[in-house]
């Protein structure tokens, strides 16, 4: 008896445009940028060509001599998630950086605002002497 | 007259220490060529009130940096100011008051008849230092970070680790840029971009007490071994940087000698 593979085809190609929308949706809206969204589209991609050809998974399954195709999925899977994993992790190193700098300028500055006051400060009391 | 040198303390949480510190070093004679900055790294104790107390001059991050940021405020304040020297020490009262009318002579005048260096270094291990007994870890990672120096710089620095330091302009000019400084761990990896760089380094002996109060940032096990992880690949990324020519070349470089 073959087994009907429609039911999974369907569901992982309407999951994958839904992921598709969700992304675009949010690159469309500005709130992520299309850097980002980029990193995002293309597993969107994966799963949409992997529901629509299931032979690519078998295909891939056999090259790699993997006795349970799925696995070929989690592989790839886990892979296009460490590497989104990577550029978010090197964007928070950027950015943890660029905070510490600001912070560190916003201090300076204050101390000097705080200088210039009490400059201004003991300017007016010199005049009122006068 | 406008005094030329800047005296940076990063100071974290050190409300048992610095309040007698301070007052050592408003005694000393380094007030008479000095200026003072606190940079209080958000302190959640009284240590800013002690320091408003005192009337020290001090900023206070807005929350907490870590020392390398501490370090980088003072030198981005005092080329804000105009100073032309800068000495860092620590608050805790670990470096004496003594050791910067020593670094401040070393860096205006040179050691033994060599020109002014642009790096002064105040060493634990040095003939005539006074130090106090430092961990095994610790004199592990002096005695490798020190082999790494000398076989990459041709110099031979033996306290690359040591936190009390003065800096000529353009060395703390250089630092003041965005990613030219180590803001985590500025250690022996700096002393030794700036050998790399060119930059002339040297040492003195200096003298450490044991803190009295507070505690170390390289408390426990895990976080010495950290230190070491990061100070090891930090180290070697430096030097890949400058072999590669990514490191930035100094500003005064691009108008003045070497």
């Amino acid at each position: 008896m073959s087994i009907n593979y429609l039911p999974v085809q369907l569901t992982i190609i309407i999951l994958g445009s839904f992921l598709l929308t969700v992304v675009l949706r949010a690159a469309i809206q500005k709130k992520i940028t299309e850097h980002h969204a980029l990193l995002w589209l293309i597993p969107c991609v994966i799963i949409i060509i992997g529901g629509l050809f299931p032979q690519v998974t078998y295909f891939l399954s056999n090259f790699f001599h993997t006795e349970y195709p799925p696995a070929i999925i989690f592989a790839v899977a886990i892979i296009i998630l460490y590497i989104i994993l990577f550029q978010c992790f090197k964007l928070l190193s950027i950015l943890v950086m660029k905070n510490k700098d600001l912070a560190s300028n916003t201090a300076i500055m204050e101390k000097q605002i705080e200088d210039l006051q009490k400059e201004i400060d003991r300017l007016k009391a010199d005049r009122k002497e006068l | 007259m406008k005094k030329e040198t800047l005296i940076i303390l990063p100071a974290y949480n050190e409300e048992a220490s610095i309040g007698a510190f301070l007052e050592k070093l408003l005694a000393s004679d380094a007030m008479n060529y000095s200026d003072i900055l606190v940079i209080n790294d958000s302190s959640s104790d009284h240590t800013a009130d002690i320091l408003k107390e005192k009337g020290i001059p001090f900023l206070t991050h807005p929350f907490n940096l870590g020392y390398g940021t501490a370090l980088q405020s003072g030198y981005k304040y005092a080329i804000k100011k105009g100073y032309r020297y800068v000495i860092q020490i620590d608050s805790d009262g670990q470096h004496d008051v003594a050791n910067i009318e020593m670094i401040h002579h070393c860096l205006l005048h040179g050691i033994a008849g060599d020109d002014a260096p642009d790096l002064v270094i105040g060493s634990r291990f040095l003939n005539g230092s006074v130090s106090f007994k430092i961990s095994w870890q610790k004199k592990l990672a002096i005695r490798f970070f020190r082999s790494v120096i000398k076989r990459e710089c041709n110099q031979d620095i033996t306290d690359p680790t040591s936190g009390l330091q003065g800096l000529s302009y353009p060395v703390f000019e250089y630092y003041s840029h965005f990613g030219n400084f180590d803001n985590n761990y500025p250690d022996s990896n700096m002393i030794i971009q700036m050998a790399l760089l060119g930059f002339r380094i040297c040492e003195i002996p200096a003298i450490m007490h044991k803190r009295n109060a507070g505690q170390s940032m390289h408390v426990g096990i895990i976080k010495p071994i950290i230190y070491m992880l990061v100070m090891f690949f930090s180290t070697i990324n430096v030097y890949l940087r400058y072999k590669n020519h990514l490191l930035p070349m100094p500003d005064i470089w691009k108008t003045k000698k070497l």
